[in-house]
């Protein structure tokens, strides 16, 4: 019951504004200009403009204009005001700036909350716009008022939008106009899985000697089309025979290595069997031979991620695609009140909507898939996933068993080489899933069926945000990391999620398009923000386990170490993601509230720590510099930060969180308190 | 990481060993590997009875089955003691699964099965517990055992029932701290300034002769004297009359309590009692406004004036505006709370998890209460207008509203002391019927007057801590271990429905109270992510207190959450993975060690400097030793 909020002072009324006003305004608003990117340009705009804060009474705003450009929707204040800066900082796009490919439903409205109609993209244009709502693709809602306005200006500004946001051939999107140069400064760690070395070195990594790489799929006899040019197959499995085998697998999805155990298991992904009379002996036959690249023979476990024909549609199985994206609809529309009205609406009802969007029983489903494939891997079993074009389930479950299992993937680099390998290399459709247009031309879609969007990578980013919140220790990564990567999923600046398969990225490469990696978060985002992306947590524990391996004298080079997760699987066990689907909903979002406060006193001891271990060493070598005074003055004052901090919207906080309060700690710098770290045990 | 750590939970463990694990939550310190020494060596005591003082074994059956919901049919040896029904499973494997339940928490005992029941565990015996869950054990037919089990646990749980006293009475565990003495009355009213111009504290009460429901010293507005005072209670359902429960430190704007007026049909009226709301008004030099927040809906309001209540009518009471919170009564709470129970024991059907949260409407009580309190503090706090808070009786949704809205206003409530102290005078102090909501010792298990309001509150505190989780002393650990004891009959905290009827029955001195045993193991229930004012308790004001003095929570049932860790703990399938906590302890354990040391290294460094002759080094700031 937050609707009497504490007024911001920048906040004011403009539904009174006197048209008289307005002309005298308009002089001065067509200064403001909005940051362009090297081959940005602007295609529409508006002028006064007011951007209505969501669930607030209804003449709460701001004044400014409001820009399209071949890249962004971009909205500019006419003042600017201290809380701008207080969320996250892209440098790439403003506070109020969405890219254009973030853009989902957009709304006209009569400049009232209420009444609204739906824009459909090259529809029709009614011939007053006095409002817009836009629903983004990460469910921040975005309104707009044209009233004061000059005459058609919010028409206009509908019509660049509706034109350019949903544009019909690939290669229209802004990576392709987009000329700033790009120097890589990928860590070494980071697996792009782009060439055969770097399977090579990944099946070095697991020390599984039974499998063997295969580059045929980068050749002309390429049978699994949308996967990239190197597969890793059974030792004993010649090419031939899998061309042969490919013809009975959707999409020549036949089973391929994906990680393995030095002991033997591995795990594999693989398409569904196609229904030919000789299918069901084709793959025995390949089972086979992965039966036989395990030193015990043990016969390999078949996880049917969809179910199969044989057991038709059990519980628990995967929804089609289609289901997914119904689901995923309802949860947007439970997360995207537009009214404040609405929002208390839905909050009577607030456990129906949730339980009718099903949502959280697909990432139940995903995480219990994933937990079975893990305990027969652990058991030493070799484990198939297999499932429709093997690009969708498979990937998500593939990675979180892995996830379960391989301390090296929850690290942010082999986090991110996680991606890689089973999204990027193996092809996962981003174009179709994401709705963008797929490269090439426009013409193939009479025979190839409509693109399915759905957000199977959201529902794997979910999931891994649950593994994060039942084991807070065990990654290094953070729920701010997880969210914003979502966020950078639509931003179609970088080619990360730009195609479906590596084949396509390689033909766009070819005409010139720059590749940019969205793992080179420098490229977005300043020190103080990434620092938000570790999680304080993983520092203790890696260190710890540093010091208990030191102390087992283990050898280092043991292959993956196994250290296996066991997460609940119930839905009753799953909460919703609250930072990343509730973030803009502003009535939530009070100070000092959530676990975000975990994270905050999380870093400020570790940094303290850091600062007593410095301490500690410097008195050791009984260093007689007098210059120890300078260190550890007075720490700074508490930082007050809101729930959903960093994405807050700006609540009057006195100060924002410096980078050094926040700062990443290394570590490597804890191990210096190893003699303590080892004392509690 | 940690199911076989976790499954420990499964036993509630009120006494693996006497003094270090008397609550369900002992296990979180064993799966930390903060104490990890202490947790590994712990099998040696699990399983073995540990019988508190004064504490005797009344009844053995051996060969008992155990039918756990979760791990199957355990076979053991189960026994009764004037405190515990104790199961011992034969298994050594199976220990994990050793019981240890509070006589107190049971709710009532049935015979399942008769002499011609087939098949297997089909006898024996179902214990259905007021902390939501049912244990059911198998005995064999042959063994004539269930007899003798089913007598002595009849009995020993429902000691009331067959003229014997509470376990209770017969503890007298000496702990370093008196309890008792939490909580002063006069000392809390001085803590918030009373006496002073406006407030004044009356004994009026002290034989608990104007009130019998109320404690024996109130704060009254100083202007009403005595005789005003007994006209208003005249007019006060049970003689509940306004009295303080809390004052602004800046503003004097009050919350005050009271029962229902007795309107009735015919619209009566009592130029007392509008006189004395008046004064309570007058009090407050910065309003000239009343709030009177009626905690029940409209129309239970209304159809209580059929039975000589009803609520105050604006045009009798001027200036006063009459709101009402719509939290219902004490039925519909138990009612709620029962298909709560369904939904998280013993299996959770996961098809219908959401749909039963919604159905059975206990957040939306939850929300409701939040609600209310909250617009009791944004009242007091930003329009520094007085509020008087009601129900029926003024003892159940009123305890609720002004402990829950004390909690938000005043930061030294949530401090562990503080919260004591909010619990003794809010709820004990001002009667609410303990005895009657729980049943201790009772075998009506039926009846209509057993309602979970105080759990309720718990629950509502465990929302603020949930939303604000920097600004609790202690941690949602201490809620459970008072709800454990709420049940349990071990303390003689929540025994009897009065003050007065607890001073009659000498409770402090023939029994311990539950903060002894909890002030001597405060360690266990601190919350190391504390950055309250208490911080600063003896030590200089650190920079990092940043009070935060009122809490708003938002409620929203997009934040307000099921509490799995109370509700759902006997599942293990729901246990908390790693809990936070734990983690944050281990760095603040980190960093005191560091600090240690570095004070250590700096005072050698410091000797060597000093013996060398050399001047020793400037101290650099006063955190450096």
């Amino acid at each position: 019951m937050n609707e009497k909020k504490r007024l911001v002072q920048n906040f004011k009324s403009y539904i009174n504004v006197s048209p008289k006003n307005n002309g005298e305004k308009n002089g001065s608003l067509q200064e403001v200009k909005p940051k362009l990117l090297n081959g940005e340009l602007i295609v529409g705009a508006a002028h006064s403009v007011v951007m209505l804060t969501p669930l607030s009474e209804r003449d709460r705003g701001r004044l400014g204009s409001l820009f399209v450009t071949n890249y962004k929707l971009s909205f500019v204040p006419l003042e600017t005001s201290p809380n701008d800066e207080y969320c996250q900082q892209n440098y790439l796009l403003g506070t109020y700036d969405v890219p254009l490919t973030a853009v989902g439903a957009v709304w006209v409205t009569d400049g009232g909350p209420v009444k609204r109609r739906r824009l459909k993209p090259y529809g029709d244009m009614p011939g007053k716009v006095k409002g817009l709502q836009i629903v983004c693709k990460n469910m921040k809602v975005l309104i707009f008022s044209f009233a004061n306005s000059p005459i058609d200006n919010g028409r206009k500004v509908a019509m660049a939008l509706m034109h350019h946001a949903f544009p019909k051939r690939h290669d229209l999107l802004f990576a392709y106009e987009y000329k700033e140069p790009y120097y890589p400064t990928l860590p070494s760690e980071l697996n792009m899985f782009q060439r055969p070395s770097d399977w090579k070195r990944e099946l070095e990594r697991c020390e599984c000697v039974h499998w063997r790489i295969t580059c045929i799929n980068g050749t002309s006899d390429a049978f699994m089309l949308t996967a990239g040019e190197t597969l890793i197959v059974p030792s004993s499995v010649l090419d031939y025979n899998l061309m042969e085998t490919a013809r009975h697998f959707r999409s020549g999805r036949v089973p391929v290595w994906v990680w393995g155990r030095p002991e033997g298991a591995a795990l594999l992904r693989s398409g569904e069997l196609l229904q030919t009379d000789q299918s069901a002996s084709t793959e025995s036959v390949l089972l086979e031979q992965v039966r036989r690249s395990h030193p015990k023979l043990t016969p390999p476990y078949v996880i049917y991620l969809c179910g199969n024909s044989y057991s038709g549609n059990a519980s628990g199985v995967l929804p089609p695609l289609d289901a997914l994206q119904a689901s995923y609809k309802k949860l947007v529309e439970l997360c995207t009140p537009t009214t404040l009205g609405g929002f208390w609406m839905q909050d009577s009802q607030y456990y129906s909507y949730l339980d009718s969007s099903r949502w959280l029983r697909h990432v139940a489903s995903c995480i219990a898939f994933a937990d079975d494939a893990a305990a027969h891997l652990a058991d030493n079993v070799t484990t198939v996933l297999q499932e429709g074009d093997g690009v969708d389930y498979c990937a998500v479950v593939s990675c979180l068993t892995q996830l379960l299992l391989d301390p090296h993937c929850r690290t942010v680099a082999g986090f991110q080489s996680l991606v890689q390998k089973e999204w990027l290399a193996l092809g996962h459709p981003f174009c179709d899933r994401l709705g963008l247009p797929r490269p090439g031309s426009s013409k193939e879609t009479k025979d190839t069926p409509a693109a399915q969007t759905a957000p199977v990578f959201l529902l794997f980013l979910d999931c891994v945000w649950q593994l994060t919140q039942q084991f807070p220790a065990a990654f290094a990564f953070s729920e701010t990391y997880l969210t914003t990567l979502w966020d950078c999923v639509h931003n179609h600046l970088f080619d990360t999620f730009l195609f479906n398969c590596p084949k396509d990225r390689e033909l766009a490469v070819g005409r010139n398009l720059i590749q940019r990696p969205v793992w080179d978060w420098g490229e977005q985002f300043a020190d103080a923000d990434r620092a938000l992306f570790h999680n304080p947590l993983f520092a203790v524990s890696s260190a710890r386990a540093a010091v208990n391996a030191q102390r087992l004298s283990q050898t280092p080079n043991t292959g993956p170490r196994l250290d296996r997760l066991e997460p609940w699987c119930s839905v009753a066990a799953m909460e919703l993601w609250s930072q990343c689907y509730e973030r803009w909903l502003a009535p939530l979002d009070v100070p000092d509230s959530g676990p975000v406060q975990y994270q905050i006193h999380h870093n400020r001891t570790l940094r303290e720590i850091k600062q007593l271990n410095e301490k500690l060493n410097s008195l050791s070598i009984l260093s007689n510099r007098q210059s120890n005074g300078e260190e550890s003055s007075e720490p700074p004052a508490a930082p007050v930060v809101s729930r959903f901090f960093p994405f807050s919207a700006g609540h009057g906080a006195p100060a924002a969180p410096d980078a050094m309060q926040l700062g990443h700690i290394d570590p490597m710098q804890l191990l210096d308190s190893q003699s303590l770290l080892n004392a509690p045990d | 990481m940690d199911k076989h750590n976790s499954s420990e939970i499964l036993n509630s463990d009120f006494s693996l060993s006497k003094n270090a694990s008397s609550d369900s939550l002992d296990s979180d310190s064993k799966s930390s590997s903060l104490n990890s020494k202490h947790g590994q060596d712990s099998p040696h005591v699990l399983g073995d009875i540990q019988l508190l003082d004064n504490e005797k074994v009344m009844s053995v059956a051996r060969d008992v089955t155990y039918v756990c919901p979760f791990m199957g049919p355990i076979r053991g040896v189960l026994k009764v003691t004037n405190y515990q029904l104790h199961f011992r499973p034969l298994d050594a494997a199976a220990l994990q699964c050793t019981l240890s339940v509070p006589l107190g928490v049971v709710s009532r005992i049935e015979k399942v099965g008769g002499a011609s029941s087939k098949g297997e565990n089909s006898y024996g015996i179902e214990v259905f517990c007021k902390d939501m869950r049912n244990l059911r054990f198998a005995h064999k037919q042959e063994n004539h055992s269930r007899r003798s089990s089913f007598e002595k646990l009849q009995q020993l749980a429902f000691p009331l029932s067959h003229g014997l006293p509470l376990f209770a009475f017969s503890y007298s565990e000496h702990f370093p701290e008196d309890g008792w003495h939490v909580f002063e009355p006069i000392a809390e009213l001085r803590r918030m300034g009373v006496n002073n111009d406006m407030w004044r504290i009356t004994r009026i009460n002290d034989k608990y002769e104007v009130c019998d429901s109320y404690p024996a010293v109130w704060a009254v507005p100083a202007a009403a004297n005595d005789d005003l005072l007994r006209s208003v209670a005249a007019f006060r359902s049970r003689g509940r009359i306004p009295v303080l429960a809390w004052i602004h430190p800046s503003s004097q704007a009050t919350i005050t309590r009271c029962s229902q007026p007795l309107v009735g049909v015919s619209g009566k009226r009592s130029r007392e009692d509008e006189r004395y709301i008046q004064l309570i008004m007058d009090a407050n030099a910065q309003a000239h406004k009343l709030f009177i927040m009626d905690a029940r809906p409209s129309a239970n309001a209304i159809a209580n004036k059929a039975k000589g209540g009803g609520y105050e009518s604006e045009d009798a009471y001027q200036n006063a505006e009459l709101v009402f919170l719509d939290i219902h009564n004490i039925h519909v709470m138990r009612e709620s709370l029962r298909k709560l129970k369904e939904l998280c024991f013993p299996q959770i059907d996961p098809t219908r998890w959401f749909s039963g949260i919604e159905a059975s409407c206990w957040l939306k009580h939850i929300k409701c209460i939040l609600a209310g309190a909250v617009r009791i503090v944004d009242k007091v706090e930003n329009h520094k207008t007085s509020v008087l808070v009601h129900c029926s009786d003024g003892w159940d949704r009123t305890a609720q509203l002004t402990a829950l809205a004390m909690l938000m206003l005043d930061p030294y409530y949530r401090t562990l002391r503080g919260f004591e102290v909010l619990i003794e005078k809010e709820w004990l102090s001002f009667g609410h019927k303990f005895q009657l909501r729980i049943g201790h010792g009772d075998e009506r298990h039926s009846d209509a007057d057993r309602s979970p309001v105080f759990v309720q509150w718990v629950d509502c505190v465990w929302q603020l801590q949930q939303q604000f989780p920097t600004a609790f002393e202690f941690t949602e650990r201490l809620l459970i271990t008072i709800v454990d004891h709420l049940y349990s009959c071990r303390f003689g905290t929540f025994l009897f429905n009065t003050e007065r009827e607890r001073v009659k029955e000498e409770v402090k001195t023939k029994t311990v109270s539950l903060w002894s045993y909890i002030n001597s193991r405060q360690d266990l229930y601190l919350n190391p992510l504390y950055w309250g004012p208490s911080s600063f308790g003896t030590s200089p004001p650190s920079p990092y207190s940043r009070p935060q003095v009122v809490l708003v929570p938002v409620a929203s049932l997009r934040v307000i959450k099921l509490w799995k860790a109370l509700y759902c703990r006997w599942n293990p399938t729901m246990r908390q993975q790693d809990p936070i906590y734990q983690r944050t302890r281990e760095l603040v354990a980190l960093r005191a060690q560091l600090e240690a040391a570095a004070a250590a290294a700096a005072g050698d460094h410091a000797a060597r400097q000093h013996r060398l002759g050399l001047t020793p080094p400037r101290v650099a700031s006063p955190h450096q030793v």
